[in-house]
Formats: structure tokens, C-alpha cells, sequence
């Protein structure tokens, strides 16, 4: 079965669910400079990622088809290939990262004996079978888990309601406003990578646009971040291992185990749908390159890639907060130049 | 409604219908030949030219023809009655046992005594079918074929000499079994009634509940070799013509040249037979038939089967039981959730504990842990074969209760408890806490109401169990998401697996909870859209 091109109402519940664990991981492990703050940061970056969104609603808005589409029909084909190809390793890159993660996770929390490095195997599997099955089914499988979410949530929030320390917030404002807001261009980094594959999606029933949901998304993290600032007293050590804030998150701070099963599903389930995401939106991007590359062999690649670059680095491919901190600014530039592009080639079509 | 686009590849394009037949077509229509193999004529059923001809006017002809079909006198079932009314020659030709011999010789022979006598000129069939037959039903054939088929079916060929057709008279009775209580979809509340093996009384039940004349029943027949009598049902203007289109097209796709029962024509017409899970409802209830038929779906009855196949149908229309319906909805909702825990237990507890037990014994408070550990401590099996035992011998019990003759089928449950249960606990080959969770797995399996789920589930159960006992709650999670994932890529009859849920459809507050009956009133989102059914149920 061929993957099928999503419509919006099906890559909205995977691009939302991948920005949830995005901005997630990214400002519990990777990105920890705002410190107390962090749970401000999607909030900025939800401010920060507006124009990227309007640029977004804008491809969509020049033609009937998806903006991917309206956008080739405006840009010479090289350059759209360029793109596609620019996209797609961003995307297999970050998925490698977030495999490395859950890797480590596994290893940590219960595979201790095992290498990292065979923990990829099984997600090997999983990007295959993602690509395999396409997006149309990982729009599904992400809608139920949204679904699912609030539910855990409540649980944890629930077992742990006698937990929560306000004071482990202040100071408010964390690293500073500086950290604040690098912390938000992280996180609209994070957004954009993810928003991607709206760019691909088919104008469906969903009349509405992504922005509504980013923000929705936003504000989700945004409240994780918070109550998990009020668990777990933030670490202002510069040596702590990427290993030893995933076994703080997963094993609960210093809090009771109970509702580790619970953070533990959320953490595996959340993972595997933003490997899934990102490479589902990157085979697409490949196919816009090489329509005719059947479905098996890619999703073979993609798994491939994902694994072997996560392992290239050992199984500890951490996004180089560098690279996500420029990332806003790459594809921001990107898509700004594709919309430039097809706007100043309508006109010259005029002409 | 998505295309469907999966069953496509699995009809060649440029092939022939297979073996349907309406009551217009022929059985001899078949001579096609196979051009993807090799232009292999596929004409190798006997007589295939006499069945291509038309019936002829001479009475000797028209009698040697069918002789040489139905194997007569070898076949001595095949009955050849020869008959003068006046100057009229008449042969009946029917099947014995097949059809109603009482029925033949008052209303046929008898009749055509009575009015033997009167000519007016009008050509032998017409004489007969207007004043000297008194039967119910008649109809006219012209081919051998279709008159064999219906020889076959029950029906009596009436033969005239002059007659350049053969009369079919209605006279199907066949011993069959009548309509019992349903074995496998048992309710509390709600009608006792089940479909059985024969397709007439299946039709008029499935008419007795739906009294409207929008109901349609067409009648197919599948099997290029010996065909199978099928019945599409449907309401019109409620069910959506592309899905009563699809199915057709699915049924004329079969070349199978034996199509046994529904079971059969299923596993040909789903979109993704090498799936797990059905993607059609298999019901043996007429009542749930009905309300299936009234929701916008389609009814296949196949002769010889005791069930409907509806479709389309989704993952809710498979955890759905008839009674649901029947129950005041606080108890039908309580109902429900209580299956959906059970299919949860059954899918994952066993899987779920051999990771806890295994890999994540800080999840388990530290009483239990204890527990847990002194009870295994004698057992000299890992947990993953001790489970793995657990599941065989339960099914091996459920399996061997389902085969074995009533009278001792009781005893099993003694011998499941005593031998199993019991003594393996005492010999420590298994733990008693697993007893208590293959239990638990069991009872939340037999919750389910549609046995094909069930089935599915333990498949399921077992990939999970061989990821949780690889990888703990890691594996565990990756197993779940593949299963949802491969799930949300399936269609049935183009409609989502889990739709209306995910993608989000029109749909009444009826999926996990039934809400009262005065709050279902939407058209589902399969259903035709305005159709008259819901319109009116709106006003």
C-alpha cells in the first residue's frame, strides 16, 4: 500500500502531538539554560513561531492544493528539490536524536545490560512499519493518543497532587530573559520542524489553520513544564549526563514511583509518535523529490538513516542546541524564500 | 467515503465477472477464457454447450438435454415426469427431496387436468401460465442453464411441447433447520431469534423487522463451479449507492469456484484479509441485522450460512453487543465500559505483568512484590514460559470444549480446574498469581461479543507478550503502537477502522457510551447523507 498524501485533518493530530514532545524533551534534556522559567519558553516561541505560521496559511492560500503543491507550481523545480532534500535531513536528523533518547530511556529504565545501539532495532521496525503504513494511519494512531492524554494526565495529576511545591518555581524568571527567550526560539525551532509536514497536507474538511493548534500545543508543554518544575527542583549542575535528567523525569523527581508506568507510557508513546512524525513527513519530502521510489525501499532507507545516524554517534545524538537554535531561522528563511519566490513568480507570470 | 482503492488490486482489470449470476444471466456465460493464464479455456464444466442452448420447443429434445445435464437415470434423484393435459404433453422435471412433491400434484398435475381441455389459440406456455397452472410463483427461462440452476435450487421445470420456453414454478421444501435461539450472541433483554441455514427464512426475518418497501434484497450467485445462492440487502436511499456498488462489484470479483458460506465471502470481499482483525461483522442476530440496515449498511446473506456479513463495519461495530440497545443506557453505557476494560485486560495484563515482573519490579508495591517472589520461588520456569503454558492449556481447554459432544463437554471445566488450576500450582509449574491473571485474561476475552475479535485479540496478546518478555514496557509500547497503527490503516469498505472516533466523523453519541435513544438521531457518517430515514427521525 502506497503512503498517502494526509489531508489537514489528519497531519493536525500528528503535528501536535510531535510538538508536544518536542518542546518537551527538548526543554527538559537538551535545552536547560532557562532553568525555572522553562515552562515561559513555549509560550515565547508560540510568539515567536507566528510568522512562520502566517507564511504557512499564506502557501495555502495561493492555490487550491496543498502548500507544497501551490508552492511547485510557482518555484523552479531545482530549488523545490533543494528544499524537499534540506527538509528531509533535518527531519531524519532529529528523528535519529529523539531514537537516541528513547534508546537511552529504554537502557536506563530497564535494559541496562543491553547496548544502545541494539535498542535501535526495534525502532527500526517502528519507522518502517510508520512510513510503510503512511500518514493518513499515523493521523489516526496520533488523534487516539491525543485523546488518551488527558486521561494519563489526570492520573499522574491525581497521584501526585500532595507533590507539587510552588516554591520549586521561583525564581520566576529562571536563567534570565535572555535564557527565556533563547529558550523560545528553541521551542519555535521545535515547532516549525514539526509544523513541516502541514506544508504537504491536502485542503480537507478541517477549514481552519495550524496556528489554533500550535498554540494549543503550546500551552500543553507549557503546563507540563510547569507542574514538572514543581516536582523536580531544577538542576543548575553543568555536569549532568543527558542519562541522568531522563532517569529524573521518568523516575518521578524525588517523588513516589506510582505513577511511573504512567509517565513511562506517556514518555514511550509520545516518542515513538515524534520519530514517526518526522520521518513520515521526511519520506514525503523524499517523494516529492522521487515520486516514483516505491514505498518498501524507502521506508527500509528512512529506518536506516534514522538508526544509523543515531548510531553514528554512539546512541547519544542529542540535537546540538546550536544547530535547533538556528533551526527557526533556517526554515523560517527557507519557507520565506519559497513564498517570496512563488509570490514574485505570479507576478511575473502578470508581466 | 474513501475510494476503494485496496480491493481493486485484487480484481484483475479486463477480466469477466466471476461466477455471479442474476436471474437474468446464464451459467454457460462463463466461457471466457483466462488471458493471464496463458489463454487457458476455463469452459471445462460438462455440457457446457447444451447449457448455452435455448430451451427447445420439442418436448423429446428439451428432455434428452436435461437428461444429459442432470446425469439422469444415473442421478435418480432427478425426476422426469411425463403428463397429458388434452393434447397437451407436459414434462415436469424436478429434484426429489428438493422439491415439494404434495405441492406438484395438486396444484400443477392435477390442475393442468382440470383445465386441460380449453384451447384458445394462445401458444402452450401462455395457456399454461394463465388458466391451468394454479401455483404461486412462475416464471419463464429460455437457456438450460438457468433452468438447471433452478432444477437445482428446488424449483420444478415445466416443460411443453410447442413451447419455446421452460416454465419455472415455485416449489421449493427442503427439510431445514427453523429459526432457533441465537448460540453465540446470547442477550438478557431482546429478541430470541437467530438466522439459520436457509436463506428464504433469513430474507423474510431480516423483512420482519425492516417492514418497508425500501428495503431491497438482491440475489446473486457466487462460485464459478457450483454456485452458492447469495442475497444483498439494503435499505435504498439509506445505504450509500457506492457501497452498494462496491459490494456487488467485490461479489462479482470472486472466482472461486466454490463458495462455501459467509465465512468464505468474506475472507474474498474484505478489503485486508491477511489483517488480524475482520473488517465485516459476521451477526447470527436479525434484530441487529436489521438495526445495522437501518443505520445505512449493507446485509450479505449467503445460503447454507446462519449469519449476516455487514458491512461496512468498524472497531465500535465489533465491541458492540445487541443488548446494548435494549438496556436502559446508564446500564448499556455501564455495560460497555466494562467491556472495553475487559478486551484492555485481555490484550495487555499478561504482557504487562511479565514486563513488570521481569524488567520494572520498582512499579510493583513492595507487599505484592513479595508475594510475587515467594510464590515463584519454586517454580524453575522463567515467567514468560510459565505464561506461555498458561495460555496454551487455556485455549487447548476452550478449543477441546468447543469440539467435544455436550454430555462430557462439562467435564472440561472440571478437568480445566482441577488438573490445570490446581495440581500444576501444587507441582510448581506455574505461579498462582498467573492463575488469577490467565483468568482474568480469559474472562476479559469472553467479554468480547464478536468472536472474530476475540480470536484477533489472542493473536495480538501473544506479540505483545514476545515484545514485553524482549524489552519490558518499552517493547510493550512499541507492540501497542504498531497494533494501533496497523489498525488505523485498515478500511472496511472504504470507511476507517476507527472512524468515527479517529478520523472524526458525524456520528451519535453511541461509541463508548450509549446515550439515550432519543439523543441517536444523526445519519452516521456512512450512511446516505439527508436520507430519508434520519430526515423524518429529525422532523
Amino acid at each position: 500500500m502506497r503512503t498517502r498524501i494526509p489531508g489537514r485533518s489528519e497531519a493536525l493530530p500528528t503535528i501536535v502531538a510531535a510538538m508536544i514532545m518536542r518542546m518537551y524533551w527538548g526543554l527538559s534534556l537538551d535545552f536547560q539554560y532557562p532553568l525555572n522559567a522553562a515552562w515561559m519558553c513555549p509560550l515565547v516561541g508560540l510568539a515567536i513561531y507566528l510568522p512562520f505560521a502566517f507564511a504557512l496559511r499564506q502557501a495555502s492560500l495561493i492555490g487550491d492544493s496543498s502548500p507544497w503543491e501551490n508552492l511547485a507550481a510557482r518555484v523552479p523545480a531545482p530549488v523545490m528539490g533543494l528544499t524537499a532534500a534540506g527538509f528531509a535531513a533535518l527531519l531524519i536528523y532529529d528523528a535519529a536524536a529523539a531514537a537516541g533518547l528513547t534508546a537511552i530511556s529504554s537502557n536506563i529504565l530497564a535494559l541496562d545490560d543491553v547496548s544502545p545501539l541494539l535498542l535501535l532495532i526495534p525502532l527500526a521496525l517502528v519507522v518502517f512499519c510508520a512510513v510503510r503504513t503512511g500518514a493518513c494511519a499515523l493521523g489516526d494512531s496520533a488523534r487516539l493518543w491525543l485523546r488518551m492524554l488527558p486521561l494519563f494526565s489526570v492520573i499522574i495529576l491525581l497521584v501526585q497532587l500532595g507533590n507539587y511545591k510552588l516554591g520549586w518555581i521561583t525564581p520566576i524568571l529562571g536563567g534570565g530573559i535572555a535564557d527565556i527567550l533563547s529558550g523560545g526560539i528553541y521551542c519555535a525551532g521545535c515547532m516549525a520542524l514539526t509544523s513541516l509536514l502541514w506544508l504537504l497536507a491536502l485542503p480537507d474538511r478541517h477549514k481552519g489553520g495550524l496556528l489554533p493548534w500550535a498554540a494549543l500545543a503550546a500551552a500543553v508543554t507549557s503546563a507540563v513544564m510547569f507542574s514538572q518544575q514543581m516536582l523536580i527542583p531544577t538542576m543548575t549542575r553543568t555536569d549532568f549526563t543527558i542519562a541522568a535528567r531522563i532517569d529524573l523525569i521518568l523516575n518521578n523527581g524525588r517523588m513516589t514511583l506510582s505513577p511511573q508506568i504512567v509517565l513511562d507510557v506517556l514518555w514511550f508513546g509520545n516518542m515513538l509518535h515524534l520519530i514517526s512524525a518526522e520521518v513520515v513527513a521526511a519520506a514525503e519530502y523524499l517523494r516529492t523529490i522521487l515520486p516514483k521510489l516505491p514505498i518498501a525501499p524507502l521506508a527500509a532507507a528512512c529506518a536506516l538513516a534514522v538508526c544509523g545516524v543515531s548510531a553514528a554517534s554512539g546512541a547519544w545524538v542529542k540535537s546540538d542546541p546550536l544547530i535547533v537554535l538556528n533551526l527557526f531561522a533556517v526554515l523560517g528563511a527557507a519557507l520565506a524564500l519559497l513564498l517570496l519566490t512563488a509570490l514574485l513568480g505570479k507576478r511575473g507570470a502578470r508581466a | 467515503m474513501r475510494q476503494f482503492t485496496e480491493f481493486k488490486a485484487r480484481c484483475a482489470p479486463g477480466k469477466l465477472p466471476g461466477a455471479i449470476l442474476s436471474p437474468g444471466h446464464s451459467l454457460a456465460n462463463y466461457s471466457h477464457t483466462d488471458s493471464d493464464n496463458g489463454g487457458a479455456n476455463l469452459n471445462e464444466k460438462p455440457n457446457s454447450d447444451l447449457l448455452r442452448a435455448s430451451v427447445s420447443a420439442r418436448l423429446d429434445e428439451s428432455m434428452d438435454a436435461l437428461r444429459t445435464i442432470l446425469n439422469a437415470p444415473r442421478n435418480e434423484d432427478a425426476i422426469f415426469r411425463e403428463y397429458s393435459a388434452g393434447n397437451l404433453r407436459v414434462c415436469a422435471v424436478y429434484i426429489e427431496g428438493m422439491a415439494d412433491e404434495t405441492k406438484i400434484g395438486e396444484f400443477v398435475l392435477h390442475a393442468l387436468k382440470a383445465g386441460g381441455g380449453a384451447e384458445d389459440g394462445a401458444p402452450p406456455e401462455e395457456r399454461l401460465r394463465r388458466s391451468m397452472l394454479e401455483i404461486a410463483q412462475l416464471s419463464e427461462v429460455t437457456e438450460y442453464a438457468e433452468a438447471v440452476q433452478m432444477i437445482l435450487s428446488g424449483m420444478t421445470c415445466l416443460l411443453a411441447d410447442g413451447a419455446g420456453e421452460a416454465l419455472m414454478l415455485e416449489t421449493r421444501n427442503y427439510p431445514h433447520r427453523g429459526v432457533e435461539k441465537p448460540t453465540n450472541e446470547l442477550v438478557v433483554n431482546g429478541p430470541q431469534e437467530a438466522f439459520n441455514e436457509h436463506l428464504r427464512t433469513n430474507i423474510t426475518l431480516l423483512r420482519r423487522y425492516v417492514q418497508s418497501p425500501e428495503l431491497i434484497c438482491e440475489k446473486l450467485y457466487v462460485g464459478t463451479g457450483v454456485p452458492t445462492q447469495v442475497a444483498l440487502v439494503y435499505m435504498r436511499g439509506v445505504a450509500s449507492e457506492e457501497l452498494v456498488a462496491e459490494a456487488k462489484r467485490r461479489l462479482m470479483c470472486i472466482q472461486s469456484p466454490t463458495v462455501m458460506g459467509a465465512g468464505e465471502v468474506q475472507q474474498l470481499i474484505e478489503d485486508r484479509p491477511f489483517s488480524l482483525l475482520p473488517q465485516m461483522l459476521q451477526t447470527e442476530r436479525p434484530d441487529r441485522a436489521a438495526s445495522c440496515l437501518t443505520d445505512g449498511q449493507i446485509a450479505i446473506l449467503v445460503e447454507n450460512s446462519p449469519y449476516a456479513l455487514i458491512a461496512p463495519a468498524t472497531f465500535f461495530h465489533l465491541i458492540h453487543a445487541s443488548d446494548d440497545s435494549f438496556l436502559r443506557w446508564q446500564y448499556a453505557s455501564a455495560i460497555r465500559i466494562i467491556r472495553v476494560l475487559g478486551l484492555l485486560i485481555s490484550l495487555m495484563l499478561p504482557a504487562l505483568y511479565i514486563a513488570m515482573s521481569v524488567f520494572h519490579n520498582q512499579l510493583i508495591p513492595m507487599a505484592l512484590l513479595t508475594s510475587i517472589a515467594e510464590s515463584r520461588a519454586n517454580v524453575p520456569f522463567p515467567i514468560v514460559v510459565e505464561v506461555l503454558f498458561m495460555e496454551f492449556s487455556f485455549y487447548l481447554l476452550n478449543e477441546a470444549g468447543l469440539r467435544t459432544p455436550t454430555q462430557i463437554g462439562s467435564a472440561f471445566g472440571i478437568v480445566g480446574a482441577l488438573i490445570l488450576g490446581q495440581t500444576a500450582v501444587s507441582a510448581s509449574v506455574i505461579s498462582p498469581i498467573l492463575i488469577i491473571i490467565i483468568a482474568l485474561t480469559g474472562l476479559g476475552n469472553y467479554v468480547i461479543p464478536n468472536y472474530e475479535l476475540g480470536v484477533g485479540l489472542i493473536l495480538y496478546r501473544l506479540m505483545l507478550i514476545a515484545f514485553s518478555a524482549a524489552l519490558g514496557l518499552y517493547g510493550l509500547m512499541i507492540g501497542m503502537f504498531l497494533i494501533v497503527l496497523h489498525l488505523c490503516s485498515i478500511r472496511s469498505f472504504g470507511v476507517e477502522f476507527f472512524a468515527p472516533m479517529s478520523p472524526r466523523r458525524r456520528h451519535n453519541p453511541d461509541l463508548l457510551l450509549r446515550l439515550p435513544v432519543w439523543m441517536q438521531k444523526r445519519a452516521l457518517f456512512y450512511a446516505k447523507r439527508d436520507s430519508w430515514l434520519h430526515q423524518e427521525a429529525r422532523a
